[in-house]
C-alpha cells in the first residue's frame, strides 16, 4: 500500500516537471536536439542547422497553390492578442489586429513578395511629374458589407476621419496628404504638400489605405470597432472580445480567382486571441485551432520541434526587415560620444545574444534595417558594420575613460555608467544579460539593468510632450518594416527637437519618434531626396548612405532580424501563394496572413 | 447591537474602498510617460496637434486630484469611464466579463469544497495513516505548484495527450449550453482550485482531529454508531465553520487569482482584460477593474464578518 502511494506521488511530481519543461519557455535549451531533427525534415530549414550560427535565408518559399480549391469550412486561428480595435483610421494595430482588419477590409494596394506595391482595390496609378499628385483607378463593382457601393467618393468621405484619426493622423502628416479628390466614380486623386515618390506605400497600411464606410463610421464611431464595415472578403458575425471574433463569407465580394470563381472559399474564420505562447502552440497541436501566429523565436523553435516529432503541421516562416537590438540615447552622456557607442557595440557578442534569445538557427544577425533578401539590403553596409572585437572595444572605451574632456563629467579613470533597459520578457532579459556581463567584465562600465512593461518601456524612451526627450540610456528596440524605407526612416530621423530643427533651418520639422536623439543633416537630406525620385538605383544609393552613416555613427546596435511564423494544420491551403488581381504573388511574411484565398482540403 | 456592528463595518468598508481607489489612481498616475502616447501608434506621435486635441478631449490636462474626484464621482454613479484604447465603457467591459470570472471562481470553490471535505475528513479519521500521509504530500505539492503551472500541466495532459478537452476558448452557457460551457471551464477551474483545495483539506483535517477527540464523539462511538455516521453528523458539521469562512474569503481572492489562469487558457474574463489593459497602458480599464476586484473582495470580507457577528453573540459583544 505504502509503495503504491509513493508511486502515485512520484508520478505526479514527474508529470509536473515534464509539464514545466513543456511550458513554452523561451530560454531553455533542451529542445536543441529536436530542433536539429526538424531542420533535416522541413524544406524551409534545409539551409540551416540548429545549434549553429544562422546563415542564409530561412524564409519559406512562396509557391503556387497546387491543391484544388474548394468552398466551405471554417478556419480557427490563434492570435497573439486581442485586436485593440477594428477601426483602421483610429485604432493602433499590431499583427493580430491587422490580421482581423485584413479579413474585413481591403486596402487600395498591397505589397508583393518582392516588396513592390501591387494592385488591390486600385487597379493602377500614376503620379504627376513632381510626385505631388497621385491618381488611382479603382475596381468597379466593389461594395461595402452593408451594400453601399465603393467609389472614389468613399475615399473622399473617409479623409476627414483619417485626418483626425489617432492611427491615421500621423500617417496623413508623414505622407504630406492634404486633399483627396474624386475625379469620377472610379478615379481618385491624392494631393500632397510635398513630393513623395513612394506615396502608394502609405496606402498599403490600413490606417490610410483600408476602405471603410465613412457614413456608417460617423453614425456610430465607437461601435464601428465592434461592427466594422469594409469591402473585405469576410463580414463581421460575432465579436466576443478576448474570446473569439467570427467573420463569415462575404457573398458579394468583388474578387474572383484565376478561374473566375468568386472568393473567398472559406465559410468563416474564427480569430481566437491566445496570449500565452505555449498554449497557442498547444492549441494548434491539439486541434483546438487550425493555425497560429508567432513572432517569438522560442515558439518557432518549439513548433519546429513539434513538427520533427510528427505533428501534422506546416510551418510558414519569414524574416523581414524588422530587426531587433538596442538604441543609444545620444542625449545621455557618455552615450553622446561615438567612441563609447562603438566600444559597446564592438563588445556586444551578437551570436551569443541571438542564442540567448533562442534564435540560433532561426534569426539572422542584423547589420542594417534591411534583411539580406530585401531589395534595399547592402553588402557594403554589412561589411562596414562593426564586428565583435572585444579587445578593440576595450581599447576604445579606455580612450574615453582616460580622456580628461570626457563628456559625462567624471574623473579620468572612473567607470562609465550605463542604464540597460528591456521589457521583462525572459528571453530579452537573457539577451541583455549577455551585454551586461561583457561590458561589466571590462571593469570600466557600471551597468544598471532595468525592466519595464512594454508600454512604459516605450514611454520611457519617448519622454513627455512637448519636448519628448527620453531619459533612457541603452534601450532594447526594434526597427524597420517591409514597406518602402521612407515610411519609417524619414519619420524616425527627422530633427528630434525644435531647437535642432531651427539650427539647421528646418523650422517646425520635428519628430518625437527619433528615439535615439540622433540628427545628421546629411542623412536627413538623403532621406528627403529619396522621396523626390522614383529611380530605384538613386533611392538605393541614398538609403545605403544612410545605413553607412549608422555603421559609423552607431545610434543603434543589432541583435537579429525578427523571425515570424504562421503554423497551420496540414490541409489548410492558399495562404502561401495568394495572388494579386494581376496574378503576381502577394505578401511580406505570414504573421498577417491574407485569408481571402485560403481553403481547406480536409 | 447588530445594527451598530453593521454600521461600523460599513464605515470601514467605505474607508477601505476610498483608500483602494486613491491608491489605484495614484499608482497608475505614477507610471512613467504620458497615457496619450499609448493611444497613438508610432506614426501618430509626430502629430503634436492630435496629441493635444486628445489630451483636451480626455481632460487629462486637469490636475490629478480633480481627475481623481471626477472619476470617483462618476464611479459612484456606475460610470467607470471609457477605455482610452478601445472606447469601450469600462462598466460594459466588466459586465461582459464578470460572468466568466465569477463562474471560474465559483466552480473552483465548488471543486475545492467537494474534494477538500472528504480528503480532510478521511485524513483526520485515519490520522498518521497512508492516506493521511499521501494527502499531506499532495496538499504540500498543490500549494507549492503555482496555478499557471498546473494549468499548463492540465493542457498538456487533458488536451495534448488525451485530447479530451479544448485547451483554450470559452463556450458561453447562453450560447452553447452548460455541457459545452463546462468543457471549457473545467480545466482552468481545476487549476485555480488546487490551492484552496489544499488549504481547506488541511483546515478540515486539523479541525476534525480536535473534534474527533471531543467527549460527545467518544460517547457516540461508545453507543456503537457507525464511523461514517459519526464522521458526517457529529464531527464534520462543527469542524466546517472555519472552512466555510475560508471558502468565502477565498472566493473574493479567487476573482483576483483568475488573472493568470485566464491568460494561460485565453479566457475572456476580467483578468485577461486587466492584463491587456496593463500592456496597453489603458488607464481607465486598469483603474476600473482593479477597483471592481477590490470592491468584491472587501464586500465579501465584510459579509463574512457580518455573518459571523450574526451567528456568534460573542463577536457581537466584542
Amino acid at each position: 500500500m505504502k509503495s503504491s502511494w509513493l508511486k502515485i506521488i512520484a508520478s505526479f511530481f514527474a508529470i509536473a516537471l515534464i509539464a514545466a519543461a513543456c511550458g513554452g519557455s523561451d530560454s531553455g535549451s533542451s529542445d536543441t536536439a529536436s530542433s536539429s531533427e526538424t531542420a533535416t525534415e522541413t524544406a524551409e530549414e534545409e539551409v540551416i542547422e540548429a545549434g549553429t550560427e544562422a546563415e542564409g535565408d530561412v524564409d519559406t518559399e512562396v509557391e503556387e497553390v497546387v491543391a484544388e480549391s474548394s468552398y466551405g469550412g471554417s478556419l480557427t486561428i490563434g492570435l497573439e492578442a486581442e485586436a485593440t480595435g477594428l477601426r483602421p483610421w483610429e485604432d493602433a494595430c499590431s499583427s493580430p489586429c491587422l490580421t482581423m482588419i485584413q479579413a474585413v477590409y481591403d486596402t487600395l494596394v498591397v505589397l508583393r513578395t518582392d516588396g513592390s506595391v501591387g494592385p488591390w482595390l486600385a487597379t493602377d496609378w500614376s503620379a504627376n511629374e513632381d510626385f505631388t499628385e497621385w491618381t488611382f483607378n479603382l475596381v468597379e463593382g466593389a461594395t461595402f458589407h452593408n451594400g453601399t457601393a465603393f467609389t472614389a467618393q468613399s475615399l473622399v468621405d473617409m479623409f476627414p476621419l483619417q485626418q483626425l484619426g489617432a492611427a491615421a493622423g500621423g500617417i496623413v502628416t508623414a505622407a504630406g496628404l492634404t486633399e483627396v479628390v474624386a475625379v469620377d466614380d472610379t478615379t481618385v486623386k491624392y494631393v500632397l504638400n510635398a513630393a513623395h515618390s513612394a506615396f502608394p506605400s502609405f496606402l498599403v497600411q490600413p490606417p490610410l489605405g483600408a476602405a471603410f464606410d465613412a457614413e456608417a463610421a460617423n453614425a456610430d464611431f465607437d461601435g464601428y470597432s465592434m461592427n466594422p464595415i469594409g469591402t473585405g472578403a469576410f463580414m463581421m458575425d460575432k465579436r466576443d472580445l478576448d474570446n473569439e471574433t467570427v467573420v463569415v463569407r462575404n457573398p458579394n465580394y468583388w474578387m474572383s480567382d484565376a478561374d473566375g470563381n468568386q472568393l473567398p472559399y472559406l465559410d468563416s474564420v474564427n480569430f481566437r486571441p491566445i496570449p500565452d505562447e505555449g498554449t497557442r502552440l498547444d492549441s494548434l497541436l491539439s486541434g483546438t485551432t487550425q493555425a497560429m501566429q508567432t513572432l517569438r523565436q522560442g515558439t518557432i523553435r518549439d513548433a519546429r520541434s513539434a513538427k520533427a516529432d510528427g505533428a501534422d503541421i506546416v510551418l510558414l516562416e519569414f524574416q523581414g526587415n524588422n530587426v531587433g537590438g538596442g538604441m543609444y540615447n545620444l542625449n545621455n552622456p557618455p552615450l553622446d560620444d561615438v567612441r563609447v557607442r562603438k566600444a559597446l557595440t564592438q563588445m556586444n557578442n551578437q551570436e551569443a545574444t541571438i542564442e540567448a534569445l533562442g534564435g540560433t538557427g532561426i534569426s539572422l544577425p542584423g547589420t542594417q534595417w534591411f534583411s539580406p533578401d530585401s531589395p534595399w539590403y547592402s553588402e557594403k553596409v554589412a561589411a562596414a558594420w562593426p564586428k565583435f572585437d572585444y579587445e578593440a572595444g576595450q581599447a576604445l572605451l579606455k580612450e574615453y575613460v582616460d580622456d580628461p574632456e570626457r563628456s559625462d563629467g567624471k574623473a579620468v579613470g572612473e567607470k562609465i555608467e550605463v542604464e540597460l533597459s528591456c521589457p521583462p520578457d525572459p528571453t530579452l532579459i537573457a539577451a541583455v544579460q549577455v551585454s551586461e556581463q561583457l561590458w561589466t567584465a571590462t571593469g570600466m562600465v557600471d551597468v544598471t539593468l532595468t525592466n519595464y512593461d512594454q508600454q512604459t518601456h516605450i514611454n520611457y524612451a519617448l519622454g513627455a510632450p512637448p519636448d519628448f526627450m527620453g531619459s533612457h540610456g541603452v534601450h532594447c528596440w526594434r526597427w524597420s518594416n517591409n514597406n518602402d524605407p521612407s515610411t519609417e526612416l524619414n519619420r524616425q530621423l527627422a530633427p528630434h527637437t525644435l531647437g535642432v530643427a531651427a539650427a539647421y533651418g528646418l523650422d517646425g520639422i520635428f519628430t518625437p519618434t527619433n528615439f535615439f536623439n540622433y540628427f545628421d543633416i546629411e542623412v536627413f537630406g538623403a532621406l528627403v531626396q529619396a522621396t523626390k525620385t522614383d529611380v530605384f538605383a538613386e533611392r538605393y544609393a541614398l538609403y545605403e548612405m544612410v545605413m553607412m552613416k549608422f555603421a559609423t555613427d552607431l545610434p543603434v546596435y543589432y541583435s537579429g532580424h525578427t523571425a515570424e511564423l504562421l503554423a497551420v494544420e496540414t490541409g489548410v491551403e492558399g495562404i502561401n501563394g495568394w495572388v494579386l488581381p494581376d496574378g503576381t504573388f502577394g505578401g511580406q511574411g505570414w504573421s498577417v496572413p491574407q485569408l481571402n484565398q485560403a481553403f481547406l482540403t480536409n | 447591537m447588530f445594527g451598530k456592528v453593521f454600521a461600523v463595518k460599513t464605515i470601514r468598508l467605505v474607508a477601505t474602498l476610498f483608500a483602494v481607489s486613491l491608491l489605484t489612481f495614484l499608482l497608475v498616475e505614477q507610471l512613467p510617460g504620458d497615457p496619450i502616447l499609448a493611444i497613438l501608434p508610432p506614426g501618430g506621435l509626430d502629430d503634436l496637434e492630435t496629441i493635444e486635441r486628445i489630451r483636451k478631449e480626455l481632460r487629462l490636462d486637469d490636475p490629478v486630484l480633480t481627475r481623481y474626484f471626477r472619476w470617483v464621482g462618476n464611479a459612484l454613479q456606475g460610470d467607470l469611464g471609457k477605455s482610452y484604447i478601445t472606447d469601450q465603457p469600462v462598466a460594459d467591459a466588466i459586465k461582459d466579463r464578470i460572468p466568466v470570472t465569477m463562474e471560474l471562481a465559483l466552480l473552483a470553490t465548488i471543486i475545492a469544497a467537494v474534494l477538500a471535505i472528504p480528503i480532510g475528513a478521511l485524513s483526520a479519521y485515519r490520522e498518521g495513516g497512508y492516506f493521511d500521509r499521501a494527502m499531506s504530500t499532495f496538499t504540500t505539492a498543490a500549494l507549492s505548484i503555482p496555478g499557471f503551472l498546473a494549468g499548463i500541466f492540465f493542457i498538456w495532459l487533458f488536451t495534448l495527450k488525451f485530447n479530451w478537452l479544448p485547451s483554450t476558448g470559452w463556450n458561453r452557457i447562453t450560447e452553447k449550453g452548460i455541457l459545452a460551457n463546462l468543457q471549457t471551464a473545467i480545466l482552468p477551474a481545476g487549476a485555480l482550485a488546487l490551492a484552496p483545495l489544499a488549504i481547506n483539506a488541511r483546515l478540515i483535517r486539523a479541525d476534525m482531529i480536535g473534534t474527533l477527540k471531543e467527549d460527545y464523539v467518544l460517547s457516540a462511538k461508545a453507543k456503537g454508531l457507525r464511523d461514517r455516521y459519526i464522521l458526517m453528523r457529529h464531527a464534520l458539521r462543527p469542524s466546517s465553520l472555519t472552512a466555510i469562512t475560508v471558502f468565502a474569503l477565498q472566493l473574493g481572492g479567487l476573482i483576483g487569482g483568475t488573472v493568470v489562469i485566464e491568460t494561460v487558457f485565453a479566457l475572456p474574463g476580467l483578468g485577461t482584460r486587466l492584463i491587456s489593459g496593463i500592456y496597453q497602458r489603458d488607464v481607465m480599464m486598469i483603474q476600473g477593474i482593479t477597483l471592481f476586484i477590490a470592491t468584491v473582495y472587501v464586500v465579501v470580507n465584510a459579509l463574512v464578518d457580518l455573518l459571523y457577528a450574526a451567528l456568534d453573540p460573542r463577536i457581537r459583544r466584542q
